[in-house]
């Protein structure tokens, strides 16, 4: 579980405070989604989580510790960070890309052992992406490369899980993928995902609470009630509807954007 | 498939090795005196059995030193191209084009004009290639990042200012043996190898290439996005500053004592890698072998081909460049692979 007390950040040479006194919790086996308007400061946040920016005040605690008292090789065995899938500057395969997340277990001047690979081998197996363990990573789609990274965070088993727009660059079948992957993450239980998104509609989907970052201020709340038509009008400046759907016992929620919040002033 | 990799790994160590020992001999016996294999081994073994006394002297003192230094000069230049790719997460970068030789240079003919000892040299060659590598990084990084083109772009800023003071020195150098000294050492040479001055450089090269290898894999972690390396639990700037210290090490060394050999450490881990994958686990050794391999056959053709020695510098870039200028071309200048 991860709980955030009271941030506040702010970049030095900035008048705009990109955060102020923000609190959350994600407990042990939900998700959070985190949306926002581009430049409103996702990618920011995410950052001061990792502790890649220092923010002003504020605190983080994974179960209870603070993460100011841990020391980083502790934070990362707890922590795993999932980056946009991009290309690398050498092409390694999806077996060595795999391994390189158990690092925190290898020790300085260490290669990884066989049973370490073995380990990494397995870890894809179990997401179904085996037949990519010998693929160059360079030469895969960015849903592949996704799915690899995923292995790769979660071959540690972390406690925490960061990710940033992970179904962003990708097209419907492979955000289906890497949503349902991520539904099923969910189910074991195991972790508390943390998730910045693009998509209204995808935090319905995994996410059971979502933070809305606002230029004024923020909402935190269940998903239901932060991605409302109000919300989109306020925070992303839209005119938009809810959709429901069930199917098979299911209820599936959709936001449906119907046009800008301004051009309806205009033509009224 | 994990297999087939692991056999072709394998394959490699045992056959590049075998080629190595092979060419070692070899290079042991070629020369302007040419030396019977069965010679050589008794030179060694026991030289008052060798019926023309000067064999064992030529072994022992001329040709073992020669060839040792090449083989360590070559897998160390090599391995500091790798490790360097590496840390840059850039496959166009070496010691050369980073600018590192030339300030070693610098620091080298510098030590050749004001003192003449063979360690204050390494440590002037040592620390002028530091600066450059600082002045390099200083140059190319804007805002926490370095691309690959302000990288290139910097190193041949710093190249040239550190190649406008060896012409400075060379300018005032005493026009009877400074001068020629200077100008014969930039262009690379072996000539100097004798059993002291291995004993007095090697040991520098092969600390620093332990230590490379050691990290070897970490070399991985260091060559992805510098957010991604530090979250998978590595100390990245620590890590660095440690291997940009072994790779200048490695180079200033190899200046100080055979001059600026060109295009190997771009080249040989290209090369490798095309023959053994990207991951420096293994990319590490089999550069260090193929390093080695390479100078070895330059420098014994260097010194064997003409009546007089060809300086290496000449032999390794017309050897390299068509080599780099095929590489270029396939790939357009983006390594996949």
């Amino acid at each position: 579980m991860i709980r955030v007390e009271h941030l506040n950040f702010q970049y030095p040479n900035s008048d705009r405070q990109i955060f102020k006194d923000l609190s959350f919790h994600v407990p042990k086996g939900e998700a959070l989604a985190i949306l926002g308007t581009n430049g409103i400061g996702k990618t920011t946040f995410v950052k001061c989580l990792l502790g890649f920016l220092a923010y002003q005040s504020g605190d983080i605690f994974i179960d209870d510790e603070s993460v100011k008292q841990m020391d980083t090789s502790k934070y990362w065995k707890l922590v795993s960070y999932v980056p946009q899938s991009k290309k690398a500057a050498f092409g390694f395969t999806g077996l060595e890309m795999t391994v390189m997340g158990l690092s925190p277990y290898v020790k300085m001047g260490r290669t990884p052992t066989k049973e370490d690979y073995e380990r990494a081998y397995e870890q894809l197996r179990k997401l179904g992406i085996e037949h990519l363990s010998e693929r160059n990573c360079n030469k895969m789609s960015g849903g592949e490369l996704q799915m690899v990274l995923i292995a790769r965070s979660l071959i540690k088993n972390p406690k925490i899980l960061i990710m940033d727009e992970p179904e962003s660059h990708l097209d419907l079948r492979n955000q289906l993928k890497i949503l349902n992957m991520i539904e099923e993450l969910n189910s074991r239980g195991e972790y508390s995902i943390i998730i910045n998104t693009h998509f209204p509609q995808h935090a319905f989907r995994i996410a059971k609470s979502t933070l809305l970052l606002g230029y004024d201020g923020y909402i935190f709340d269940k998903t239901e009630h932060v991605v409302t038509t109000r919300n989109m009008r306020d925070y992303f400046g839209i005119n938009s509807e809810i959709l429901s759907y069930e199917r098979a016992e299911k209820s599936y929620s959709t936001i449906l954007p119907i046009d800008l919040q301004n051009s309806q002033e205009v033509s009224q | 498939m994990v297999k087939d990799r692991r056999n072709i790994q394998v394959q490699f160590y045992i056959i590049s090795s075998i080629i190595l020992f092979v060419l070692m001999v070899a290079a042991i016996c070629i020369g302007r005196y040419t030396i019977a294999p069965l010679d050589v081994f008794y030179a060694l073994v026991n030289p008052d059995a060798v019926a023309d006394s000067t064999i064992p002297v030529v072994v022992q003192e001329v040709r073992i030193p020669r060839v040792v230094l090449a083989v360590v000069v070559g897998a160390g230049i090599a391995v500091s191209g790798a490790a360097l790719q590496a840390i840059f997460g850039n496959p166009l970068v070496s010691g050369e084009i980073l600018g590192v030789s030339s300030g070693a240079s610098f620091g080298a003919a510098l030590g050749i004009i004001t003192i003449s000892s063979t360690l204050g040299t390494q440590a002037l060659a040592v620390v002028f290639g530091f600066l450059a590598m600082y002045l390099t990084y200083s140059i190319a990084k804007r805002r926490g990042h370095v691309t690959v083109l302000m990288l290139v772009l910097a190193g041949i800023i710093t190249s040239s200012v550190f190649g406008s003071g060896v012409s400075l020195l060379k300018y005032f150098a005493d026009p009877q043996n400074e001068l020629p000294a200077i100008t014969f050492w930039l262009m690379g040479s072996l000539a100097s190898a004798s059993t002291d001055t291995i004993l007095r450089t090697i040991p520098s090269i092969l600390i620093a290439l332990i230590f490379i290898y050691k990290y070897r894999w970490q070399l991985n972690l260091l060559s992805l996005d510098e957010h991604e390396a530090i979250s998978l639990g590595i100390n990245v700037k620590k890590m660095r500053i440690m291997i940009i210290f072994f790779t200048t090490v490695i180079i200033a060394a190899v200046v100080s004592i055979a001059g600026v050999i060109s295009f190997v450490g771009l080249v040989v881990p290209h090369f490798t890698r095309m023959i053994i994958g990207t991951d420096n686990k293994h990319l590490v050794p089999a550069s260090m072998l193929m390093g080695a391999i390479f100078l070895l056959i330059t420098d014994t053709l260097a010194r064997s081909v003409t009546a007089s020695e060809i300086p290496l510098s000449i032999l390794s870039s017309l050897l390299g460049v068509p080599f780099f200028i095929y590489l270029l071309r396939r790939t357009g200048g983006i390594w996949d692979d």
